[in-house]
């Protein structure tokens, strides 16, 4: 672990003393030993503070949408594989510029729940990490200025978990049946939009919901503003989401935002053979038109 | 009304939640959902966690609902009718009991009231809160994150409660606070034993590793430091700490509805969206994440604590345990105290 946390630094000091950037975000220790934190790295002699173990759960990404972080021009930034595809889809979408990032990325084989971590869990297995860490295809981060290999064994898969299998099972149930279990989950909803703060795709300067000429989205509590949130927010991602899962792990009252989010990413696959974040030259599949599209209506 | 102190076994003690029950009284308590505990109706005592240190959300929803309705319009071409959401605030018929919440929750409710009778008597909070009786159990193990001591309180304040509970082996010591909580037990007293006040659990003294005040003076001093630009670069502004937090009351009103019917709702709020205070000009006066932080530091534990003589934070450390970021408020306040001194 000191290994790693050694070569980052290094990266770091380098790139700070080179003044090829002006700000890292990387991951520091947290409140207690499982819980990382982001941390802002702007001198060479603060990079001590830079590690990353397998509790650096946080898309750091998301940092890039704020103001506060885009003055600093040039940021270097330590990425897993899951995280460097919201970069990919930031680049598509023109919202960074390749030439203004170091993509400094380290090698992930799965990052501990953190509900579990807060409970004192330390072991990488198949029963402790999310479920996007058992279906990772990117343990190497896809873009990369820099590569930190993995400190932690791939993870032994028995067969016994399937990750997402309630998306099978919510398949499988009638219109009437996946409403009930949705209105359910949407009423735990607090309205507290912290899904959409927490991720690194939701960078709208004003989001549809606060919007009120006209007021497109009930403000109230109730069913159907709480239905009305969650959805416009699923197809704002779709064909977006890279599958962070930040959204579900910042949701207060935990409705699985993932099933929502996982269903759009295999619908799209489905339909139109894209994955998002995986390449960086692809236009994004809603904003291109092709000739040779199945539905009739675009002809 | 002076102190009443009891005893109650807790086999008793599910008897006296039980009976409630069957009384009509509507329960609310901690309950396991989803991996996690969350304070909720329950139908039985046996439905209650009550070993889990805080439940993930305050009960401050049972003080100030998420939506409420402060009044309804209909139009029928001819007459308008309007129906005042007063009518309809809920425990007007039936007595609602908060039970084995912490007392850090309990005493959120004395300091919000404060605010809500600041002048203009908001009628939907004091309604709600004369209506709930609060009985609250002590805390045996705070974690890291707790500081009800730093914050003037202690994990066995009865301060807010109308019942605070202690745990001694398998029974509790009881202490009725006031009337409230001596109407409550009225009914089930034969489940309780009277005790002497020195038979009662003295308080255990409690460690605190900073004096609140301390901040207060870095604040009264420090509104443009750097401290706080830095610091909260990594606040992302999803106001999970103030939504969370048993005392955060800021709410937004909105209307809802065309011309033939309607409601004008209050809905909670948070200081942490760039939105709150965002001018029609464009103009916005807190426009980094730093400067709301700030803000909410500043509201807890300087302009509160100046207008009505009382911090507006109960320490229980919400906010820090649910941040998606780590941002931990205990440390915060640490370093504004030490940035005091320094």
């Amino acid at each position: 672990m000191a290994n790693i946390d050694e070569k980052l630094q290094k990266i770091a000091r380098d790139l700070l003393e080179s003044k090829e950037v002006s700000l890292i975000i990387g991951y520091t220790g947290g409140s207690h030993p499982q819980r990382m934190r982001p941390v802002f790295i702007t001198k060479p002699e603060d990079v001590g503070r830079l590690s990353f173990n397998r509790h650096s759960v946080q898309d750091l990404a998301v940092f890039l949408k704020k103001q506060e972080v885009k003055k600093f021009g040039r940021i270097g930034i330590v990425v897993k594989g899951c995280d460097e595809k919201a970069l990919n889809v930031l680049m598509q979408e023109y919202q960074v510029s390749r030439e203004n990032i170091k993509i400094i990325g380290v090698e992930c084989n799965g990052v501990i729940r953190q509900d579990l971590a807060d409970k004192g869990e330390t072991d990488l297995s198949e029963n402790t990490v999310y479920d996007k860490c058992l279906m990772c295809g990117e343990h190497t981060p896809i873009l990369h200025d820099y590569l930190i290999e993995c400190a932690d064994p791939q993870i032994s898969m028995s067969g016994d978990i399937k990750p997402f299998a309630k998306i099978e099972e919510l398949d499988s149930m009638s219109s009437e049946e996946k409403d009930v279990f949705w209105e359910k989950e949407f009423d735990k909803c607090i309205k507290c939009y912290a899904c959409r703060q927490a991720c690194p795709l939701c960078y709208c300067s004003r989001c549809i919901v606060e919007k009120n000429v006209p007021q497109w989205i009930d403000t109230n509590f109730g069913k159907i503003g709480n239905a009305q949130w969650n959805l416009i927010r699923a197809y704002h991602l779709a064909g977006r989401c890279i599958g962070c899962g930040e959204c579900e792990r910042a949701c207060p009252v935990n409705i699985p935002l993932m099933l929502i989010n996982g269903k759009m990413a295999r619908s799209i696959h489905d339909l139109f053979g894209y994955k998002s974040g995986l390449d960086v030259d692809a236009k994004p599949v809603f904003g291109v038109f092709s000739e040779s599209d199945f539905n009739d209506f675009i002809k | 009304m002076e102190e009443k102190y009891f005893e109650i076994s807790a086999e008793d003690l599910k008897k006296f939640v039980d009976s409630m029950i069957k009384d009509n009284f509507e329960i609310i308590a901690p309950m396991d959902r989803d991996g996690d505990t969350f304070y909720g109706k329950i139908g039985k005592f046996d439905d209650a966690n009550l070993d889990i240190l805080l439940p993930k959300m305050s009960y401050k929803e049972y003080l100030l609902p998420k939506t409420e309705t402060l009044f309804e319009y209909s139009f029928s071409g001819v007459d308008i009718d309007i129906k005042d959401g007063i009518e309809s605030v809920e425990g007007k018929n039936r007595k609602r009991v908060i039970f084995g919440g912490r007392p850090c929750d309990a005493a959120a409710g004395p300091i919000m009231e404060k605010v809500f009778n600041w002048g203009y008597k908001d009628d939907f909070f004091n309604e709600r809160f004369k209506n709930l009786t609060i009985v609250s159990i002590a805390c045996e193990k705070p974690d890291d994150y707790c500081f009800c001591a730093e914050m003037q309180l202690s994990p066995e304040s009865s301060h807010g409660s109308d019942l605070l509970l202690k745990k001694t082996g398998d029974k509790y010591s009881a202490v009725v606070v006031n009337d409230k909580g001596l109407e409550l037990i009225a009914s089930y007293l034969n489940l309780f034993k009277e005790i002497a006040k020195d038979e009662f659990p003295p308080d255990k003294d409690w460690k605190k590793i900073f004096e609140i005040e301390k901040a207060k003076s870095f604040l009264d001093k420090n509104f443009k430091h750097n401290y706080f630009q830095d610091r909260f670069l990594s606040c992302i502004g999803c106001g999970i700490c103030t939504y969370t937090c048993p005392t955060c009351h800021c709410f937004d009103i909105q209307d809802e509805g065309d011309m033939k019917k309607g409601k004008r709702i209050r809905n909670w709020d948070s200081c942490q969206f760039a939105i709150f205070t965002l001018h029609t000009s464009g103009h916005n006066p807190r426009n980094t994440q730093g400067d709301r932080y700030r803000q909410r530091l500043m509201h807890k534990f300087k302009i509160y604590s100046e207008k009505f003589d009382k911090y507006l934070c109960v320490g229980c450390g919400r906010c820090s345990r649910n941040c998606p970021q780590d941002i931990n408020i205990k440390e915060v306040v640490k370093d504004l105290t030490e940035l005091a001194s320094a």
